[in-house]
């Protein structure tokens, strides 16, 4: 049998499914696009390349810690990362939501808290809604960052920190309405800072059917040698911002001791903050 | 760091994702009938071709390759929702696309009573234009199943839709929307 011939009376279901596919084509827009692409692409090879590590996450997160793997990769276009064992605490920067929702000052982080106290040590500035703490903009090249105006965020709350140094902090948290919005707002966020050059860190998100934060940590060499350090954290319908300018270090993935002190604590004695 | 906007490797890619993306999601919207499973599965099948993607454009045209995990995947995760889209379904279908030309609701719905394996025959090809054989290749079956396949599947949509002229009636005298897909060497995903 032939089978390179068509199928009787096939001609006008042919047409009929093209007039469809005509419709739709001009209806669909595939969400997030190509940059949504390449964040799939890098969560599922961090995913393989963490297995075991996932499982330890799992068993930190039931214990009340969120402590993440040392990252094994880099995101795509990435220079090779210098970092020497990172810890971070996602479970500070986005502690659990409350029972109604609302976004309340007791979520930031206290200056105590914040990375590198112990050099810096950090004072509170400002708490507030965030209309007037302006988060870092700009990268290696020209370029603007649009963090997260013109999104569906519906509610933000900032606290601003200066420390010694000339150092500055602040600590943001963002509600959106759903949790898809604010997974898409992060994964725009951090490709607008890959694409203005900032180093991407370290990234983890969803693994062995359990679904962890997501979590982007990037780094910039400031325009006088101080480097600014961002890390994105995204769970649930909030998404957390914790930027960093350090005025002196010129490595931003220095490790804090009393963080890594903080953080190496057992997990059996779960605490919110450092 | 290089800019990717001026790294060839990256705007090859990006120009494939914008010629073919909106494509993709129509065929697999048609298997599936949901068109937020579509979506997620085509942009996972993207994911997959990027890492991918200097041995991809070698072979020839991706398109085929990112189609067949698309559609496996969209397969895959639609078995593990199945449940739930029949609890869906005492209350009605999942949502259309808003917009849609009532002819092309009923269409959908109608493949919809079809089987996994008979839908994917029909849309790979009546809608992609795929032959037979080719059907049997990326579907991993034989040509005699799916013409077996693609007869039951037009008597099924015959009962189904309203409008006869999907059985006997000539066809609509209209400009053909969509180019007949033609068969280049191809790639072919062997996971």
């Amino acid at each position: 049998m032939n089978d390179h011939r068509p199928m009787p009376h096939g001609s006008a279901l042919d047409s009929r499914l093209r007039e469809f596919a005509a419709e739709v084509d001009a209806l669909v827009a595939p969400a997030g696009g190509v940059a949504d692409v390449r964040l799939r692409a890098v969560r599922r090879r961090t995913r393989r390349r963490t297995g075991a590590t996932a499982v330890v996450a799992a068993v930190a997160i039931t214990s009340g810690w969120w402590v993440l793997p040392r990252p094994t990769d880099a995101p795509l276009s990435a220079q090779p990362d210098p970092a020497t064992g990172q810890l971070v605490a996602a479970a500070s920067i986005l502690p659990s939501p409350s029972a109604d929702r609302g976004l309340a000052p007791r979520a930031l982080l206290s200056p105590a808290a914040l990375p590198w106290n112990a050099t810096y040590r950090w004072q509170a500035v400002t708490t507030g809604d965030g209309s007037t703490a302006a988060l870092p903009s700009g990268g290696t090249h020209p370029c603007s960052l649009v963090w997260f105006s013109g999104s569906s965020a519906r509610d933000q709350i900032v606290r601003t920190y200066s420390g010694q140094g000339h150092a500055t902090a602040q600590h943001r948290i963002v509600d959106f309405p759903t949790e898809g919005e604010a997974r898409r707002s992060i994964g725009e966020v951090a490709e607008a800072l890959r694409r203005c050059g900032w180093h991407g860190a370290q990234t983890t998100g969803e693994g062995h059917g359990q679904d962890l934060p997501v979590v982007y940590d990037y780094a910039l060499a400031g325009d006088s040698g101080a480097p600014l350090r961002v890390t994105l954290v995204q769970s649930d319908h909030r998404v957390a911002v914790l930027a960093l300018g350090a005025g002196h270090s010129a490595d931003p993935t220095h490790t804090d001791p009393r963080t890594e002190h903080c953080l190496g604590s057992t997990p059996a004695s779960p605490r919110g903050h450092c | 760091m290089n800019d990717p906007a001026h790294d060839p490797t990256e705007r090859d890619f990006e120009r494939f994702y914008a010629e073919s993306v909106r494509r993709m999601v129509v065929v697999v919207y048609a298997v599936t009938g949901d068109i937020g499973e579509a979506e997620d599965a085509v942009q996972e099948a993207y994911a997959r071709a990027w890492p991918r993607w200097n041995e991809l454009a070698e072979q020839g045209d991706p398109t085929p390759w990112v189609r067949t995990v698309a559609l496996r995947l969209a397969v895959s995760s639609w078995r593990r929702a199945r449940n739930r889209v029949r609890a869906h379904f005492r209350h009605g279908p999942p949502a259309d696309i808003p917009g849609l030309d009532p002819d092309h609701v009923a269409l959908v719905a109608a493949l919809r009573h079809l089987a996994p394996e008979q839908r994917r025959a029909v849309v790979l090809h009546h809608l992609v234009d795929l032959p037979v054989d080719e059907v049997a290749r990326q579907t991993g079956s034989t040509s005699t199943a799916v013409r077996s396949r693609l007869m039951r599947a037009r008597r099924i949509l015959n009962s189904h839709l309203s409008d006869t002229a999907a059985s006997e009636a000539p066809a609509r005298v209209r400009p053909r929307a969509v180019a007949p897909y033609r068969p280049r060497q191809e790639a072919y995903p062997h996971e």
